[in-house]
């Protein structure tokens, strides 16, 4: 798309019609006009002249209006996906993984998660990512999009405390729902990075289990383990509870490979695991995507000027080669010296 | 004949004024900047997503909305006029929190996804229904002061639970903190909707719903009255006379707050007011950004190049007029003298 800067200027651009009306080239006195035919060069020539200065002036003032060329995206096609990021922001994130406030040696889960998946995504140049954060209810912060400063900003709001609880269902409602008009080609994702899981209600459930018929996605669930917290993969020996109330994670778990989507769990108890996890999920999620690769602002005023130069300089070489032949011709020797006459 | 050709090349400017035009267009196209210093703000702003938000009072008949739709609007349009450079920043408030969802980023390279994200703003995002605007604001103090930004506090001032008789506590003043409170809502009562579990509108909210705490507290010995205690019924007997339910914006009371809390304020609606307030109530960082010189040297050249054609123009003019007048009005060779 073109677009000006400052349009005022291209009210300038009638001036453009005055090189027709007052030629640059002096015309000049000649006695007879019919002694100088035009001839094609001379044609050639008056017609050139004139527009060379409207040529000139018309990009001078063009320049000048600030034309340039903007909003311009080239679909490319490169390997990646379409990433929900979805964030605990509980307050047992600001905990460390050994579960106690951290001090300097050991950082916080959220440091831990904040850090690997701000390099996650400086890894990853093709994905259209978004981010979503839960606790008590979920908050969509930033829509999917290819800007990953934003991304990486929303991600940096992990140094901050935690809220209450952790509201999971809602959350992957959130995040799922946020794919809504994104094209179905690319593979979608949603990676959930979170340190509990809480109970989903019966309404929630069903929520999902309709939503993710309808937006088929690829889940990840990037499980921080606190030590000595409970596997979610372990089965409960007899005896012990099993039920969502007493064991939420295991439950989570077991609802999200009920969904009948692609979903992975990993689970992390210090930030190498978290690493690895992440690594895992970089090399699963790279396919073949569509992305738009935005061209910056191309300023033209550069191409202006320079084309307004060149038309001024074969001006001035016109103007060089004007000759004024009523002074350059050399008179002829009076018949009779004006002495003489008197 | 020497004299002549000297008379020609002085009295044809033409030849000149071209050449300039070429130099100032030559020098346009060379692309040269000079240093400029741009006013640059860091701005973190922070939206009230509490129920009295939802209330409708902007805009009339069919075209009414919300006042977090205004605020979004708003606070689109401030993103919007920032200078490139900037920083901007989104948090929400409810209960006695702000919280951030958008550290500050640079405004022109992010304005689409920031616009989004403003967009997504949702009265359910809101974690509990108080709204304990003193506390949010400090607290968007506090955060504003980590992120190293000024604040702009989106909020309609309403406090739910309704403040205590007893006063309430004072704004914080951190003196590092700079910015605006943004007082959303118009003068006249308004309800404040109400929505079910699911989000679906039931209706509006009622005094009952907002003085409860009469009823279930049970009046100390040494309270006033039976109607005011400092922890059982801290609001006294709000059912009599309150609007409690209905919602304004509290401009006197957002006044005060930001004064002490060294903000300043403006309401949500005014842009102008709210430029005015931004510009002495927030700080400006100096930002060294490149300016082309090449309109100056492009306008140059442009006055030049007319000037060459007008200038041998009117040249022309004045010769070809002068001429027949002299050669039909000046004595022939001698004709006088004889």
């Amino acid at each position: 798309m073109i677009a000006f800067d400052n349009p005022l200027w291209l009210l300038g651009l009638p001036l453009a019609a005055l090189p027709f009306v007052a030629p640059v080239l002096a015309p000049v006195g000649h006695p007879r006009r019919a002694l100088a035919p035009l001839d094609t060069p001379s044609k050639v020539v008056s017609i050139l002249l004139p527009l060379l200065g409207a040529v000139a002036v018309t990009l001078l003032l063009l320049g000048l209006a600030g034309l340039h060329r903007t909003d311009q995206t080239i679909t490319r096609e490169g390997r990646g996906a379409q990433l929900m990021l979805l964030i605990d922001r509980s307050s047992s994130m600001d905990n460390s993984f050994a579960g106690r406030r951290p001090d300097g040696a050991e950082e916080s889960k959220a440091m831990a998660a904040r850090r690997l998946l701000s390099d996650f995504v400086d890894r990853r140049p093709h994905d259209r990512l978004g981010v979503a954060m839960f606790s008590t209810s979920p908050m969509l912060a930033v829509p999917l999009t290819d800007h990953r400063t934003i991304v990486k900003a929303a991600i940096a709001t992990m140094g901050e405390h935690g809220l209450a609880q952790t509201n999971v269902g809602r959350g992957l409602a959130l995040a799922i729902g946020a794919f809504d008009g994104a094209t179905a080609k690319a593979s979608r994702a949603v990676i959930l990075v979170s340190d509990g899981a809480g109970v989903i209600s019966r309404e929630v459930q069903a929520n999902l289990r309709d939503l993710v018929g309808r937006e088929p996605v690829n889940l990840y669930w990037l499980f921080l383990r606190t030590e000595g917290a409970k596997s979610i993969f372990e089965v409960p020996t007899s005896g012990e509870r099993d039920t969502p109330q007493a064991r939420p994670e295991r439950h989570l778990h077991l609802f999200l490979q009920s969904l009948g989507v692609p979903y992975r769990a990993f689970e992390a108890e210090n930030s190498e695991a978290v690493e690895a996890a992440i690594d895992e999920i970089d090399t699963l999620e790279a396919r073949p995507i569509l992305y738009e690769e935005p061209v910056p602002r191309l300023d033209l005023d550069g191409f202006l000027n320079a084309g307004a130069a060149l038309s001024i300089l074969l001006l001035v070489l016109a103007k060089l080669a004007q000759r004024d032949r009523l002074t350059s011709a050399r008179m002829l020797a009076p018949i009779r010296p004006a002495e003489q006459a008197r | 004949m020497r004299t002549a050709s000297t008379d020609r090349r002085q009295i044809d400017p033409a030849l000149w004024l071209l050449l300039g035009a070429l130099g100032f267009a030559l020098l346009a196209a060379l692309g040269l900047a000079t240093q400029e210093e741009r006013r640059v703000r860091n701005l973190f702003v922070v939206v009230d997503l509490t129920r009295s938000m939802t209330a409708r009072d902007y805009g009339k008949g069919a075209k009414v909305r919300s006042r977090l739709d205004e605020a979004k609007w708003v606070v689109t349009e401030i993103a919007r006029k920032l200078p490139c450079g900037s920083r901007i920043g989104l948090g929400l408030f409810t209960e006695r929190r702000s919280f951030p969802l958008i550290e500050p980023v640079e405004v022109c390279e992010n304005f689409p996804p920031f616009a989004d994200a403003v967009a997504a703003l949702n009265w359910r995002m809101a974690w509990e229904g108080d709204s304990r605007v003193v506390r949010g604001l400090s607290s968007a103090q506090e955060l504003v002061t980590r992120l190293g930004a000024d604040l702009v506090f989106v909020t309609d001032g309403h406090e739910a639970p309704p403040l205590p008789v007893a006063g309430r506590r004072r704004a914080e003043n951190p003196d590092r903190t700079a910015g605006v409170i943004l007082g959303a809502g118009g003068a006249k009562l308004v309800p404040i909707p109400k929505y079910d579990e699911s989000g679906r509108a039931i209706g509006f909210y009622s005094l009952p719903d907002i003085a409860a705490g009469a009823r279930v507290s049970i009046a100390t010995p040494g309270s006033t009255g039976g109607e005011y205690h400092p922890r059982n019924n801290p609001v006294g007997n709000l059912a009599a006379t309150s609007t409690e339910h209905l919602t304004q914006v509290r401009e006197g009371y957002l006044r005060e707050i930001a004064a002490e809390a060294g903000l300043g304020y403006a309401p949500l609606g005014d842009l102008p007011a709210i430029e005015a307030a931004l510009e002495s109530h927030t700080g400006t960082n100096v930002l060294k950004a490149p300016r082309s010189l090449s309109p100056v040297f492009a306008a140059a050249a442009l006055i030049f190049l007319i000037a060459a054609h007008g200038a041998n123009h009117l040249f022309v003019w004045r010769r070809a007029v002068a001429s027949p007048r002299g050669d039909r009005n000046h004595p022939r060779n001698g004709a006088f003298r004889r």
